[in-house]
């Protein structure tokens, strides 16, 4: 068993939008024999997004100075609503505790989408004529969202999301919490790293460190 | 009558398929569905549990003569029974159109059994909708064949048997129902088993409205509700003027419970005094209360028909936009609620104006479908079944 998890270091954030693009790359925009094929608004689609401030709720509450880049994505509840909410068990959790999910499964009823507190999922229901990028890309009429670059897993390379690979600051940390020599579990045993919404009970595996800790 | 309800039937038929194809083939087009991302449900969704709460309610409202025996004056509960129950059990038909036709992969439906998830609600919905329909069939099956319910003392103990399970699978129903809603924690104005009670209260409401009206119309049609006048118009006002008060006051309880959250208030601000106000104001409460109100007074005191036709078609038309206002504002209101934060801080919500849903051409058709949907099979009933008092079974076997 394992339990990812991934660490955004707002301190080291600068909001370069890599992370945006190598995960539309890696994740949505399609290859095609002259060019490339994306869903129309494609920002909208993409699994890792910037928030704008001046921002309501709980990022302000975290208290952090307001030009601070904040991105938000899948925050891999270890709890998940989308995956009680759904009545099929297309949405699911697997042994390494990514949130998924599994389109043979999937009626669109969006439910998944309604009940995630962190609004992350979206639905393309445009038309997109090539084939997904990987396995776990985005499809139209599913519903989509970071998945840890699943993909990746098995990877000779090692398990390394795009968005992570691609952020030349080194802002985000991806690991094992089970894990205790990895560097999230480090982090998060240092209490240096806080989590959205933890009063809703979802337990996100996907931490923030705070600027200026 | 026979002939010229044979032609409106094929009418109802033909306009409603045409609807329903017409509404599944325009689909949602990408520059309409924009708006999927940040309100997933859309009008269907408050067409559907309109629909199933007129079901629900009509079940609730019928166990006053199958359970407690309540026979109306000069036996016309008795006389209108089987209509009554063919009216709850085809209810349910519009409101599973509406929600098979809302899935954007219907195809994958095997998995709500294969993968049958027991904490989902709405996985949930589909057993206690299929318990609910075998119920009602079952009881309607049991009346059509049983031509001798004449007192309380007669009714055997299958027949109340089956009567209660119809009443608790219905209460079951719509309480899941509510909690397929109640249980999502990120739609603060829904979540809550606050949910149950008000959707009840609503059950009962337009259940009672949707099949008075149904068997007035009938009566009219047979030249029989002259005769019970009095009975019919009296029998609307006390409904109406004993259920208004319970559900106005869970609505009144859930405002003034939102007063003291801030995210469930941000959509009450918005349905009291925002945006959205004048359909409030003017469709749930002057339509849906007032209207009622005078015009069920009116029938009690004038035992005037006319005036419990307009109390009952204000209380569906305002039964409609509470659904509406709940499920479409509530999504919105998420929107601003605390920890919802992606779409906003993306710039979508600016840049798409999604803080308001306009329904797309596709689900207005397909709504104005089920809407006509509804009438053509209680018509179909009406010619097929032996659903009069006294009308013996004709046609098919099982209910010889
Ligand atoms: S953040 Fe949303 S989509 Fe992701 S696991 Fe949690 S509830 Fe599901
Ligand atoms: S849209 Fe698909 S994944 Fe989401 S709840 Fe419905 S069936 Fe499950
Ligand atoms: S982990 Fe993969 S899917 Fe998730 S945001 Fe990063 S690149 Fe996108």
């Amino acid at each position: 068993m394992a339990r990812m998890a991934m660490v955004i270091d707002l301190n080291k954030c600068v909001g370069c939008y890599a992370c945006t693009i190598a995960c539309i790359r890696e994740n949505i925009a399609r290859q095609k024999k002259n060019g490339v094929e994306m869903p129309d608004h494609i920002f909208q689609y993409a699994r890792t997004r910037p928030i704008d401030f001046p921002l309501e709720g709980s990022v302000r509450v975290l208290g952090f100075p307001s030009n601070t880049p904040f991105f938000i994505q899948c925050q891999q509840c270890e709890n998940p609503p989308c995956v009680a909410a759904c009545p099929t068990g297309a949405s699911f959790k697997t042994k390494d505790g990514v949130v998924l999910v599994d389109r043979n499964k999937c009626i669109g009823c969006r439910a998944c989408m309604i009940a995630c507190p962190y609004g992350v999922r979206t639905m393309y229901l445009g038309r997109l004529s090539s084939p997904p990028p990987n396995p776990y890309g985005l499809v139209p009429r599913y519903p989509d969202k970071c998945t840890f670059c699943y993909h990746r897993k098995n990877s000779p390379e090692g398990w390394v999301p795009a968005c992570v690979e691609a952020c030349a600051f080194g802002a985000r940390i991806f690991g094992d919490l089970d894990d205790p020599n990895s560097e999230v579990s480090r982090i998060i045993r240092n209490g240096n790293a806080v989590r959205l919404r933890e009063d809703l009970g979802t337990k996100p595996k996907f931490f923030y460190i705070l600027p200026n800790k | 009558m026979s002939i010229r309800a044979f032609i409106a039937f094929i009418v109802l038929l033909v306009v409603s398929l045409a609807l329903l194809g017409y509404g599944i083939k325009l689909g949602l087009p990408a520059k309409e569905s924009l708006d999927i991302s940040a309100m997933p449900w859309g009008i269907l969704v408050p067409g559907y549990v309109f629909f199933a709460s007129i079901a629900v309610g009509a079940s609730i409202i019928d166990s006053i003569f199958t359970i407690y025996g309540y026979k109306g004056s000069s036996n016309t509960l008795r006389e209108d029974i089987k209509y009554s129950t063919y009216f709850s059990l085809i209810s349910l038909v519009p409101a599973w159109t509406l929600i098979l036709l809302d899935l954007i992969n219907p195809e994958h439906g095997i998995w709500l059994i294969r993968g049958f998830h027991d904490v989902s609600r709405i996985a949930w919905n589909l057993v206690l909708y299929t318990l609910l329909a075998i119920t009602l069939l079952v009881e309607l099956v049991y009346l059509i064949r049983r031509t001798d319910i004449d007192t309380i003392k007669n009714i055997k103990k299958a027949e109340l048997a089956i009567a209660i399970a119809v009443l608790v699978s219905a209460i079951a129903l719509d309480s899941n129902l509510s909690q397929a809603f109640g249980s999502l924690v990120s739609v603060p104005a829904w979540y809550g088993s606050h949910l149950v009670a008000f959707f009840l209260a609503s059950a009962v409401l337009l259940g009672a409205a949707g099949q008075w009206l149904f068997i007035t119309i009938v009566r009219g049609f047979k030249g029989t509700l002259r005769e019970r006048k009095d009975y019919y118009s009296s029998l609307a006002g006390k409904m109406y003027l004993t259920i208004l008060p319970i559900f106005w006051l869970f609505m009144f309880w859930d405002i003034v419970a939102a007063w003291y959250h801030k995210p469930t208030w941000n959509y009450y601000k918005e349905l009291l005094w925002g945006a959205h106000a004048p359909i409030f104001w003017g469709i749930e409460v002057v339509i849906g209360l007032i209207v009622p109100v005078i015009a069920s007074i009116v029938a009690l005191e004038k035992r005037s028909i006319t005036a419990a036709i307009v109390a009952s078609i204000a209380l569906l038309i305002a039964g409609f936009t509470s659904k509406y206002d709940l499920l479409i504002l509530g999504q919105l209101a998420r929107l601003h609620s605390e920890g919802f934060m992606t779409l906003i801080g993306s710039g979508f919500l600016a840049a798409h104006n999604v803080m308001h849903y306009h329904p797309a051409t596709s689900e207005v058709l397909i709504l104005a479908g089920a809407f006509i949907e509804w009438p053509m099979l209680l018509l179909a009933g009406i010619l097929a079944l032996p659903l009069g008092a006294d009308e013996k079974p004709r046609h098919l076997y099982i209910f010889k």
